[in-house]
């Protein structure tokens, strides 16, 4: 059984798992200030957290699916992702670029299957946009179902995807995160190729966030908590996380292609052969 | 089995004698399906103009029967006589441009105003594991892509798979829930339900808005009528209950039966939803949170 808090991975804590109530679970990153997702945030700290969450909601579920009158209290859960919790600068800043460069297989291996585990994820997620959330970070804020973001007005905050900017190719699981979410092209447009900085009244008008809040880090949360108390209660039927998969089936398809990022030199090759 | 008359509502009432050499059956209207144990009923007011009325019990549940015994046929018969007076049309577009018109309602139970469907019948449904794949695609199908315009009369409540009977339909007329309240829900979610391939094809070629799509299939939502007209769920909500509803509705066909003479109506939407016959055609069970469970169990 889990000691909570759980920090991850243990010799070297990049995120902390709590587990507040019985129908809530909280992730927070603090990788360093700006919580880099790197192969050992995902693999050691995000997996292993994401295992032990669903197996105790699981678990959980399963007392409520023996006695659903007894048990009414039991087989909820939401869980909250945040960015580190004593600051309020960022949610996440994304990839470590560079590192994760010189794994060809990071996308396909790492990435990918953490945004597709988020995606259908048995019990209702919620980012806490505490911050920045930029390329990568606003990745993961997508897979979430809900985003709730400060409003900015202690310390300004931003969603970008700003790889056109620094020249990164995307994943192939994050365009068919936005395709599937995004029905409007001029806002794919703008998200993806202008690489517009979205302050966060912009977010919640395009729908990119569903909540704005006054405030910082604190407040956020206890947005986040709240919309958790609302949602929970829909993962007692056992079927949130299998009609995700049914509504996101393009999604899943899509990643389970298994390709990988396009590299600008190598389609620059290719060009320079014909032209 | 002997044919029987049908007499033409077109022009002066012509007597069409049947082909001594065909074994071709002309329907009798009203038509009760299936004979012994009527679960819905026919009928064809015009010659453009067909309406299945649901009456299994008040709250007319989709179940095998009613499907494969009521609604298969009934659709068979629309589209035979759709088609035959479509090839009169083609035989002379000018002389008969009276033929090859259609439009199809579906309305719930016409003497009560509470129900238009409350879904499956879905213990029922659970027993049998190719339910969705032999029996409720291929029924969705079918309705995705019928050759004539497609109108649910939704004169009451509108629950799970009678939510997804209507929405497979090209158009949806409401009440407005004055008289008696109606509200539409996919309240699978509540009661731990899969969603069935098809249903969830239908829905994201329909709703490209993503936060609607969460508040329909995660949260269960309850629209009433108003909410679902702003939606775009339903496209039309009418004062009044179920005549008024089957009024409106027979006026929406009356405006659209001659966009079926082309003969492309249903083609076009094969292609318009390419996507979800694909999504279909794969043929996937819905999963069992149980067997989910198992599995997950197994690895957690």
């Amino acid at each position: 059984m889990t000691a909570y808090p759980l920090a991850l991975p243990a010799g070297n804590p990049l995120i902390t798992l709590t587990h507040p109530k019985n129908s809530l679970w909280i992730i927070e990153l603090h990788n360093g200030q700006d919580s880099r997702l790197t192969h050992e945030l995902i693999n050691e700290g995000l997996k292993p957290a994401l295992d032990a969450v669903e197996k105790e909601w699981r678990e959980s579920w399963r007392i409520h699916m023996k006695d659903q009158k007894a048990n009414k209290g039991e087989g909820k859960g939401a869980l909250i992702i945040v960015g580190r919790r004593d600051q309020d600068k960022f949610f996440s800043n994304g990839l470590d670029f560079a590192n994760s460069q010189k794994d060809p297989n990071f996308f396909q291996l790492t990435f990918d299957p953490l945004l597709e585990r988020i995606l259908t994820f048995p019990i209702p997620t919620i980012a806490a946009i505490n911050g920045h959330c930029f390329a990568g970070g606003f990745m993961l804020s997508m897979a979430c179902d809900y985003r709730v973001m400060t409003d900015g007005s202690s310390r300004r905050a931003w969603l970008s995807m700003n790889e056109v900017h620094f020249g990164a190719p995307w994943p192939i699981s994050f365009a068919g995160i936005v395709r599937s979410k995004f029905g409007n092209d001029p806002l794919k447009r703008k998200m993806a190729l202008e690489g517009h900085r979205f302050t966060p009244q912009e977010a919640l008008e395009v729908g990119i966030v569903d909540y704005v809040v006054n405030g910082n880090t604190a407040a956020v949360l206890a947005r986040a908590e709240q919309l958790g108390d609302q949602w929970s209660g829909n993962a007692q039927g056992g079927v949130w996380g299998s009609i995700k998969s049914e509504l996101y089936r393009d999604v899943l398809e899509t990643i389970h292609k298994d390709a990988r990022p396009r590299n600008p030199l190598h389609d620059d090759a290719a060009a320079k052969a014909r032209l």
